[in-house]
């Protein structure tokens, strides 16, 4: 049987059950009158001794009801109706809940992407980082040398590569205008390592990175749409790749996004031994199936220490460990998202305070509409079940609507992250973002009218009906629960504003920082230099210099420069020995215990003016600083501190690089030629670094070449307008010194700055977004409750009035009352924001979790929003006309 | 009869009893929920007062289980009165519950004669 045709003869059967009681009561009326009785109290006799007429025929029509449906559909009909009478009501709780259920779902999508699945990889759980032990904890950079020691060790490991950085840009010639990807060389296993299949053709196998083998490449997914409109006809052909041909064996698939992106694979061909120890490699490896974490560590340990033993060029005296890349990812990411999940938590908790209060305040009025229902035979569980459909429909429709907000969520967040969440366009709302959303609504139906079900159903039947008026019925009970539900909204949203305030003042003590540098004005641009072209410092020197020049024509340039990296971005941290006048120290015994760390740069004379670096001391590179010069370098004053304490730097000189450099001429003691201004460069909220500059002219050769091959040349452009504008002329200018040589990623400073403290930005708005919705929920509770109150009690208000008080006097002590409840509220909100601060910790700058600052402002806030939401509906009872309302019944 | 006396004189129905009396009364011809409950009333002495509150549902319970039919037909006095007649299975199945009732009334009454000779004693 169809449900319809089910549907069909149940309403059938009702028909049939209401004649056949009317039948008997005709019959019974008659007996009566044939006895004598006169028929209209024979009439009333019969129905009498009959019972409960409602009750009897529902009894009846019970015993055909099947799997109570047609009590669900029933409910869901009187529902609907009881729903679509009141429509205010009806939105207003569908989209507190909307918004409420939007905001949790939107953030479960980016807990569960970013947190549970990191990484778009089969077993992705075996995919691991070897790193290196070191003094500081661990370093995921890997030279050469050591990853050929680790390599024949096969315990541990189905598959383990060796890549490099993976910042490389590369000049790509065939198949359209010559363009700069970027690019990474990995070694033959690396694609097996994330378990991926090609997209097209094949990826590489074992053997495809001996030495001697032709040069192989693969390209990503997105090349291969971009550039070559899929298709298939790219696995074969030869590509022009930074200036050498490779044969193109297929296509990666789009998973590989996933870490690590790049738009193209070049085989890196592996060395059967190697002296070179510069740390400019990474290495992963996929776990043998079974084998835990522990183990394979164990193992990779015991080879990685015996190695060291033996090699006297060996970067991990201390050892491996290892670590789950998902887990790398994720657990840079934890400690924000789980606070932004407790805070939109809040947030759906108090909408659904909100609704449950909403729902009480409606119960007030509907209370006869109860007790006519439970009179009329309505058992109480009934009643309830009326009201809990009534709370899952409105819930439901708010779950709806919420994940569509999600939806619309996720999609705006690139906006808000300036993409530094790992995995942000693998987020999506999902399946399982669509069983989170049931849940929560369950959750909050559940949570909204549990209370005004409990409210109404113990509702004392015969004092309902008895009130005539549909006023009053507001029992002392009800009043409690709304008082504590609005005391509660106002203490979660203190929460809420608390921590978005600390993070908002974070944020701004963090954009305060001054960077060393000036980033607006900047123009930004990378050039990938051929390093066969370009073989060696002074030939790469002259090629920068003519660049300079003739970007400098342009109209609107005011300084250009060349530089190894930009500020934020990882560098080579480079051995640095001052000779501190005293001419033993000279010599090579001692030397490490003189070294510092400092970050190196090889730059142009005009790298200072373009950037806005002010020159402490000394001078700037002019052209005298050539290749066949007395070698000069320029310092910071961080480094000048470091390495030469309670002395003055300038005029003395060092040594750089010694342990990797070998050619005598550029172990050489430089002089230090001037003193320049810090540069945070690791990031606004750490200690500006150390920093040494030198022309590229004289920058090392071995350093030249390796920084060409890894990472394509950084530029720096100051300019007098918007920076934007100048793109196409520097992109002329930079051709016409060499056809060959493109230049690429055009982006401002401020730009490049702004990505430095995304996740600040990205958590700060989450949060701040949160506390406004908690807040304006809170008011609106608030508000409700005063509007409520003043309804309730306009004959008392009237009686008051009447008697001779001012209405002035009576709005305030109306608002008095409503401001003790949101006191309350702020004090146990505050209270809980301390208790919990200390999670927040880690994401503050320069402001501690009990700010005095924060607090006052908090409380500012809350007093004002609290005084507005309950003087506006305290003012109507001045309005109140007393004779009015005592008439009033 | 005061009112008092006539409510101590009631008996309550057993549950599942009425179910059995209804089956009973329809045994001796089609009939319908008035006539039955004024049957059942008659033929036990006022002793046995049917609420109606139980008599349609049961009548319900019982035609949806298929121990009886009904159909509108017109009364002797001619008006629309829905009739209830016993079906085979219902009188298969009063047959059962007949014996079942004989045992349960049995036991009942060994259990309580003693009971009443030592209240005596």
């Amino acid at each position: 049987m169809s449900i319809w045709s089910r549907i069909q003869s149940w309403r059938h059967r009702q028909r049939d059950i209401d004649e056949e009681i009317q039948s008997h009561l005709a019959m019974a009326t008659r007996d009566r009158i044939e006895r004598g009785e006169p028929a209209e109290p024979a009439g009333f006799t019969v129905r009498r001794e009959f019972g409960n007429l409602t009750l009897i025929k529902e009894m009846t029509k019970e015993v055909w009801r099947w799997n109570s449906i047609e009590r669900v559909f029933q409910d869901v009909r009187y529902s609907l109706r009881s729903l679509l009478k009141s429509p205010a009501f009806s939105v207003t709780v569908i989209l507190i809940f909307g918004v409420g259920i939007g905001a949790n779902a939107t953030v479960f999508s980016i807990v569960k992407t970013v947190l549970l699945h990191p990484l778009p990889f089969p077993e992705s759980q075996e995919i691991v980082h070897v790193r290196r032990r070191t003094d500081f904890g661990s370093s995921s950079s890997f030279p050469m040398h050591d990853y050929l020691a680790i390599r024949v060790q096969d315990n541990a490991f189905s598959a383990l590569a060796i890549a490099d950085g993976g910042i490389g840009g590369y000049n790509l010639i065939g198949g359209g205008a010559p363009e700069q990807v970027s690019g990474m060389r990995v070694s033959a296993q690396y694609f097996s390592v994330f378990g991926v299949q090609p997209a097209a053709g094949r990826l590489f196998a074992n053997g495809d990175d001996a030495p001697g083998q032709p040069h192989f490449a693969v390209i990503s997914e997105g090349l291969w749409n971009r550039r070559f409109g899929r298709s298939p006809s790219v696995v074969g052909r030869m590509l022009n790749i930074g200036g050498e041909a490779y044969n193109v064996l297929g296509v990666a698939p789009g998973s590989m996004r996933g870490f690590m992106p790049s738009d193209i694979y070049l085989c890196l061909p592996i060395p059967s031994e190697s002296t070179d120890r510069t740390n400019g490699f990474q290495v992963v490896g996929r776990l043998k199936p079974g084998l835990t974490l522990s183990r394979a560590e164990t193992e990779i340990d015991t080879t990685a220490r015996h190695h060291a033993k033996s090699s006297s060029l060996t970067n991990m005296p201390q050892g491996i460990l290892l670590r789950e890349i998902q887990e790398e990812i994720a657990g840079r990411a934890r400690p924000a998202l789980r606070i932004l999940f407790a805070a939109v938590a809040l947030v759906l908790l108090v909408a659904c305070s909100n609704v449950a209060n909403l729902v009480l305040a409606r119960g007030a009025g509907r209370r006869r509409e109860i007790a006519v229902m439970a009179a009329l035979g309505a058992p109480r569980s009934r009643v309830l079940g009326r009201l809990l459909t009534e709370g899952f429909m409105l819930a439901a429709a708010g779950g709806s609507l919420g994940l569509f907000l999600a939806h619309l969520g996720v999609r705006a967040l690139p906006l808000l992250s300036a993409d530094r969440l790992p995995q942000l366009d693998l987020i999506q709302v999902d399946f399982a973002a669509l069983g989170f959303v049931f849940a929560a609504a369950v959750v909050c139906g559940l949570l909204a009218s549990i209370a005004p079900a409990l409210d109404l159903a113990k509702t004392n039947l015969t004092e309902a009906l008895k009130q005539a008026t549909s006023q009053g019925g507001a029992t002392l009970g009800g009043n409690r629960a709304r008082n504590t539900l609005v005391t509660s909204q106002v203490a979660l949203s203190t929460v809420l504003l608390m921590g978005a305030i600390l993070l908002i003042r974070s944020f701004s003590n963090l954009s305060a920082v001054d960077p060393g540098f000036r980033a607006d004005h900047l123009l930004t641009m990378s050039i990938s230099v051929n390093s066969t072209r370009y073989p060696d410092s002074v030939r790469a020197a002259a090629y920068y210099e003519k660049v300079v020049q003739n970007v400098e024509k342009a109209p609107g340039v005011v300084a250009a420069s060349s530089t190894t990296t930009f500020p934020f971005e990882p560098v080579f941290d480079f051995p640095v020995r001052p000779l501190r006048g005293d001419p033993t120290s000279s010599t090579q015994r001692g030397a490490n215990r003189n070294q510092v760390d400092a970050w190196y740069r090889a730059i142009n004379s005009r790298f200072f003016l373009a950037m806005r670096i002010p020159v402490l001391r000394g001078r700037v590179f002019d052209e005298h600083d050539s290749a066949n010069s007395a070698p000069v370098v320029i310092i910071n004053s961080a480094l000048a501190r470091k390495a030469f304490p309670n002395q003055e730097a300038l005029g003395k000189s060092l040594v750089i690089g010694e342990g990797y450099l070998t050619e005598p001429r550029e172990l050489r003691p430089r002089t230090i030629v001037g003193v320049v201004g810090d540069t945070r460069e690791e990031g606004l909220m750490y200690a500006p670094p150390g920093v040494i500059f030198v022309p590229v002219a004289q920058s090392p050769d071995r350093i030249t070449r390796i920084t060409l091959e890894k990472i394509p040349t950084r530029w720096v452009i100051r300019t007098t307008g918007d920076p934007l504008k100048l793109v196409a002329a520097v992109r002329r200018a930079v051709l016409e010194v060499d056809a060959t040589q493109p230049a690429a990623e055009f982006q401002t400073m401020e730009k490049v700055l702004a990505r430095s403290f995304a996740p600040a930005r990205f958590n700060m708005l989450m949060l701040a977004m949160f506390a406004v919705l908690a807040l304006a929920l809170a008011a609106l509770g608030v508000y409700g409750l005063m509007s409520y109150s003043v309804s309730m009690r306009v004959r008392e208000i009237g009686l008051r009035m009447s008697l001779g008080a001012q209405p002035v006097n009576v709005v305030r002590s109306l608002v008095w009352q409503g401001l003790t409840l949101c006191f309350l509220g702020i004090v146990l909100g505050l209270a809980g924001a301390l208790a919990l601060g200390r999670f927040l910790r880690n994401l503050l700058f320069g402001v501690p979790p009990s700010d005095m600052f924060t607090i006052a402002t908090v409380v500012g806030t809350l007093l004002i929003v609290m005084l507005v939401s309950n003087y506006v509906p305290a003012s109507r009872a001045a309005r109140i006309d007393p004779m009015r309302a005592l008439r009033e019944e | 009869m005061s009112k008092e006396g006539r409510y101590q004189n009631r008996v309550e129905f057993v549950q599942g009893t009425l179910d059995m009396v209804i089956l009973q009364t329809l045994g001796r011809g089609a009939q319908h929920g008035y006539g039955i409950s004024q049957a059942i009333r008659a033929g036990s002495d006022d002793v046995l007062p049917v609420e109606t509150g139980s008599l349609y549902p049961a009548l319900h319970r019982l035609e949806k289980q298929g121990l009886v039919k009904s159909e509108w037909k017109q009364s002797e006095h001619n008006q629309r009165a829905k009739y209830y007649r016993i079906t085979e299975a219902g009188k298969r199945h009063l047959q059962t519950q007949d014996d079942r009732w004989l045992q349960l009334t049995g036991a009942i009454a060994a259990l309580m004669v003693p009971s009443v000779t030592k209240g005596e004693a």
